[in-house]
């Protein structure tokens, strides 16, 4: 009987130190998950408020081929203030070097309505007038509770 | 006990999860973008000025700080440069706009975006 005892008192301990350790394993990676959902939500919501679209006239961009300078103007059309130093565009599937970037008002941010110009080189790529290409633009976002939203948009122009 | 306690504790959390990813959805749903539409109706040059009209065809107000014309492929100007009487243009409302001193002779297009929306019209 007091075998009996002891033996139960023992499956019982190991039980309770079992369950224990199993609901803290639990516990643990159930905030594991509670912090990345809450990661995940913060990224779309930044994503959800980063937009930017094309100012210039598609049908007519200034190109200039012998000094390699496409000029195009972006407008921030989001509710978070865009970074301007932090831009990619593409031109007709290759990458573009930036050489030169300004406001088109007095003001320093890129905040919305506001419009950036960007004067582009397409690296080895010809153009002739009247051609036309698609045009990829890039941005990011300032940092909006952490972290930054980033936003993409395609548009087919053609050279003037 | 302790595993049920745990069991149950689970089953809260994630009936919170639940309750928090919905509203989350609503929220970020209150945070997209709404994209204004508008449209130049038509433009004429008087060989002094351009005289543009344009109209709100959506649903969101248009602030002529955030409307931009280009004409012939040059530099973007915006409205409100050549509109001081009002700040918004409100769903349906038709303004006309005279944009003088742009220099230019003969202007054949002139473009107009806000915010994503864009349309252009041939100047007559």
């Amino acid at each position: 009987m007091a075998d009996g005892g002891a033996s139960e008192m023992l499956m019982l301990i190991t039980g309770l130190i079992t369950a224990g350790i199993a609901a803290s394993v639990l516990i643990a990676s159930w905030g594991g998950i509670a912090n990345s959902i809450e990661s995940s939500k913060m990224q779309v919501e930044a994503d959800t408020m980063t937009k930017a679209s094309l100012t210039s006239d598609p049908m007519d961009m200034a190109w200039n081929q012998t000094a390699c300078n496409l000029t195009i103007h972006i407008q921030n059309s989001g509710k978070l203030v865009l970074k301007n130093d932090e831009i990619g565009v593409i031109v007709n599937g290759s990458e573009t070097s930036i050489s030169g970037r300004r406001m088109l008002t007095s003001t320093t941010d890129w905040v919305q309505g506001q419009v950036l110009e960007l004067r582009i080189c397409p690296i080895g790529l010809v153009f002739n007038p009247g051609d036309e290409t698609v045009l990829t633009v890039i941005v990011r976002s300032e940092e909006y509770r952490g972290v930054s939203g980033t936003y993409a948009f395609s548009e087919v122009i053609r050279f003037g | 006990m302790i595993v049920g306690t745990a069991l149950l504790g689970i089953f809260a959390l994630a009936s919170m999860s639940l309750t928090e990813s919905t509203q989350m959805a609503a929220s970020i749903d209150e945070m997209a973008i709404q994209e204004p539409e508008l449209r130049a109706i038509n433009a004429t040059d008087d060989g002094v000025t351009i005289h543009v009209n344009i109209t709100n065809i959506g649903d969101e107000n248009i602030d002529y700080e955030h409307m931009w014309f280009t004409i012939d492929g040059g530099e973007p100007f915006q409205a409100s440069q050549h509109h001081t009487s009002t700040s918004l243009l409100f769903p349906g409302e038709i303004q006309h706009i005279q944009i003088s001193g742009t220099g230019l002779v003969s202007p054949s297009r002139i473009f107009v975006s806000a915010l994503g929306a864009t349309s252009a019209v041939i100047i007559a």
